[in-house]
């Protein structure tokens, strides 16, 4: 061990102990002029202080005995695929079709088979730039598969997009533009923890592919860049880790692979390490502003009994006993939910154990939003596990586990029970979307051997602001621009993304639960860079913001 | 009833601490521990486990504490032969708890995997033994006339250590015995969370959630190895304070006193 490598810890230990966030980004580019319209909110129910349960028809059934990795389960997105101002759901399926439903309102969906066999990670994305949203699906012992919207609204049909990804058997993706071209890119990350070796037998087919970036190029096609050889990515997120401006790539990895990130340095990306701690097994990414300070933090969300009775402890050991015993000098993993901040060292720090957030169960998707928007982030986590491999001594393999849901006051996370959020059906995929357009987040989640569900929200709620993007191009929604909302001496961030928790996503708009605050002010960075501002904002509704042609 | 030290040291007792824990056979001890260590050294590079590679120090080092012991009660009184042994015995457990953290901290092993120098020693069993052992041998200080506010301050500590221990000790037989009905006999349910630490009682029960108890920093932030450690920490330089305020309030184990 050298020197560096022995004061790695202990200056790592310091630091985090005394790390100051970084001063906020000042945002400079073009000023572009933009046009805004305002949807109002739909009146909401009257509030019950509860979010209501509705079954759906989708169930993610895997063969029982349930094997390893086919315990991973499958993934849900949200957006509007039949552009009536809905969002639809799409409900991936690993082991058979996927469902698409259609949002008929008050919480009906008409659910209908997909063309998405066997399907991981969905998402509902403008892939070509046409203004129909098209759908995107890895897929288990296959490559990716990209389902063109053939925008025929009455009937949503679809036809296959036929650009290459390469032979690459993928688990996880994002969506996003990292050159600025309009055009959105694609990253893919493998799962190589399922591929056999040494002669072993595995539930599946798959390779090793690590971590590709595939460029699209005017022509539709995509051109690929090989990060790394290895991954075992369940999540992948687009963040300006060095405050240079650019988005850099992050994946998150499962067991001992290191969480990995590539800075965006020119054309070229440079693999970093800037995470002080990290998950151990990262399950799921996901970004927002907890602190209100303009500037985003990162929830990796890990394994860790959320309860510490005996009972539970019991039922976890056998598995954490048996994984690894050795980490090196400067390994950053730890078992347990990370909330990371960019600090004044440009490194970033753990905030999980500052606010009571570093254990949520087996959580697979794990999101922040403001579900009461009383203008404080709230954290869901969904959670369980079934495995043949893992849990022998409990009934049907399963490790049954409530879905957590935890209230942000501005200091620090409580448990919030009362919000019937806490259910056990093995939930995998999810997202938080306003289904109804009331201004209030509701959740989807895909569970694994249980029917998916929606929790409709009927919390009784503060106000709350709603941001889509438009541009002319070929990125119509603005995929990747970023967003700061003033209220008084307080400002949120947001980004528009379609990817969202453990392989899922949500339609590109920003909610912004604002309580009693006032909004004053919005900027907005567009993907290439340009600015623009609004100071005269609705106290509450959907902003719909376009941005003037050059 | 109450022991009083009547005990009256020679005047040439150590009037420090430190005299008193330096072995007049020094190069005798100091013989006794390079053997203890080269012993482990060889053990070591003939591919030993750690805590068999330390066992013979550890014996060694226990054995060279018993004979002081008896040699300190004779020239000393059972007080200062009982604090000394104490303290002695403390500091080699907070040596231990020491390795676990320059283990974790430094070397970069889990926390299940920071066993320190004798990990078959880092049971539960044994720290429940351990600190119900030091907090009776305080209790037999304080009867024997250790008392001053220190010695006070270190029972209290000693005490509270005890009861998390107890507490960390019943849940590990429940855990256990849940094991065993799973069919997992083997399985060691060693490192399970106490009252404090970030996993502990404190940090996660309903009772305190979303109260500031759950995020006080150290308190219910820290991994179960650190509270450990600072728990010795703790422990150990009480029980010195407490040792160096007796010597030097007591004129007959303090020469320049009784001059």
């Amino acid at each position: 061990m050298n020197r560096t490598q022995l004061f790695i810890p202990l200056v790592a230990l310091i630091t985090n102990a005394c790390s100051v966030a970084a001063p906020v980004q000042v945002w400079s580019g073009t000023s572009v002029p933009v046009t805004s319209s305002v949807i109002p909110y739909t009146p909401a129910a009257p509030c019950s202080g509860t979010f209501i349960t509705h079954p759906m028809t989708h169930t993610t059934t895997v063969q029982t005995p349930v094997r390893l990795f086919a315990s991973n389960g499958s993934g849900v997105a949200t957006g509007d695929v039949n552009n009536d101002g809905q969002p639809d759901i799409v409900l991936a399926n690993i082991s058979g079709a996927a469902t698409l439903a259609i949002n008929t309102g008050n919480f009906r969906f008409l659910e209908q088979p997909l063309d998405l066999p066997n399907a991981r990670a969905v998402q509902i994305v403008d892939v070509n730039g046409d203004g129909s949203a098209d759908i995107s699906a890895t897929h288990q012992g296959a490559g990716i598969s990209v389902l063109l919207n053939n925008n025929t609204p009455n009937n949503p049909s679809f036809r296959r997009l036929q650009a290459t990804f390469g032979s690459a058997r993928t688990y996880s993706m994002l969506w996003h533009d990292f050159n600025d071209d309009q055009l959105l890119d694609l990253v893919t990350g493998s799962y190589d923890a399922e591929a056999p070796r040494g002669g072993s037998q595995s539930v599946f087919d798959a390779q090793a592919n690590g971590v590709t970036l595939h460029t699209q190029t005017p022509d539709g096609g995509f051109t690929q860049t090989r990060l790394s050889d290895h991954a075992n990515a369940l999540s992948i997120s687009a963040l300006d880790i060095d405050g240079d401006g650019r988005d850099d790539i992050v994946v998150g990895n499962d067991f001992d692979t290191r969480d990995m990130v590539w800075l965006h340095h020119g054309t070229n990306w440079v693999p970093v390490q800037p995470f002080v701690s990290t998950p151990h097994s990262t399950m799921s990414y996901d970004l927002a502003d907890l602190d209100r300070d303009g500037a985003p933090e990162l929830l990796a969300a890990d394994m860790n009994p959320y309860d510490t009775s005996v009972q539970t402890l019991a039922q976890w050991l056998p598995v954490t006993s048996r994984m690894t015993q050795y980490h090196p000098a400067d390994d950053p993993q730890l078992m347990e939910n990370a909330i990371l901040q960019r600090g004044a060292d440009n490194r970033w720090h753990n905030l999980s154990r500052t606010v009571a957030a570093t254990s949520t169960g087996w959580s697979w998707s794990t999101r922040f939003g403001d579900l009461d928007n009383d203008g404080h982030l709230d954290l869901y986590a969904v959670n369980g596990m079934i495995a043949q491999e893992l849990f022998p001594f409990l009934p049907d393999h399963a490790l049954i586990e409530r879905n957590q849901a935890l209230r942000y006051d501005g200091r620090r996370y409580a448990p919030a029970p009362q919000w019937n959020l806490d259910a056990i059906a093995s939930g995998r995929g999810m997202a938080m979307t306003d289904l109804n357009a009331d201004g209030q987040l509701d959740i989807v989640v895909n569970n694994l051997q249980a029917p998916s569900v929606i929790y409709q929200n009927a919390l009784c709620a503060g106000a709350a602001l709603t941001v889509s993007l438009r541009q002319a191009g070929s990125n119509p929604q603005a995929i990747g621009a970023q967003l700061r909302l003033t209220t008084g001496d307080i400002t949120r961030w947001g980004t528009i993304t379609t990817t969202r928790g453990y392989l899922s996503g949500d339609l590109p708009a920003v909610h912004f639960g604002l309580g009693a605050d006032a909004p004053t002010l919005l900027t907005i960075r567009w993907p290439d860079g340009a600015l623009s501002t609004i100071d005269t904002l609705p106290p509450a509704g959907h902003l719909v913001i376009e941005r003037s042609a050059p | 009833m109450t022991h009083s030290p009547l005990h009256r040291a020679p005047m040439n007792a150590p009037n420090t601490v430190l005299g008193y824990l330096v072995p007049q056979q020094r190069w005798v001890a100091a013989g006794m521990l390079l053997a203890g260590l080269l012993i482990g050294l060889i053990g070591l590079t003939m591919g030993q486990p750690m805590w068999r590679a330390a066992l013979p120090g550890t014996i060694l080092f226990s054995a060279a504490i018993l004979v002081r012991w008896h040699a300190d009660r004779t020239h000393y009184g059972p007080l200062i032969a009982l604090m000394v042994a104490l303290l002695t015995f403390q500091g080699g457990h907070g040596v231990e708890h020491l390795v676990q953290w320059v283990q974790y901290h430094i070397i970069g092993y889990t926390t299940r995997g920071s066993n320190g120098l004798i990990s078959a020693a880092n049971s539960e069993w044994v720290h429940f033994l351990w600190n119900w052992g030091v907090l009776l041998v305080m209790l037999r200080l304080y009867w024997l006339g250790l008392r001053n506010p220190w010695a006070y301050v270190m029972l209290f500590w000693s005490t509270a250590h005890t009861a998390e221990h107890t507490y960390l000790f019943v849940r590990h037989l429940e855990v256990l015995e849940i094991l065993r009905a799973y069919g997992e006999p083997t399985i060691t349910a060693q490192g399970l969370p106490g009252i404090f630490g970030t996993d502990g009682w404190l940090a996660r029960s309903p009772a305190t959630a979303g109260t500031f108890v759950c995020t006080i920093p150290g308190l219910t932030t820290a991994t179960r190895l650190d509270v450990h450690f600072w728990w010795n920490v703790g422990e150990t330089i009480l029980l010195m304070i407490a040792a160096y305020t007796h010597i030097h309030r007591n004129p007959q184990h303090n020469p320049a006193v009784v001059q």
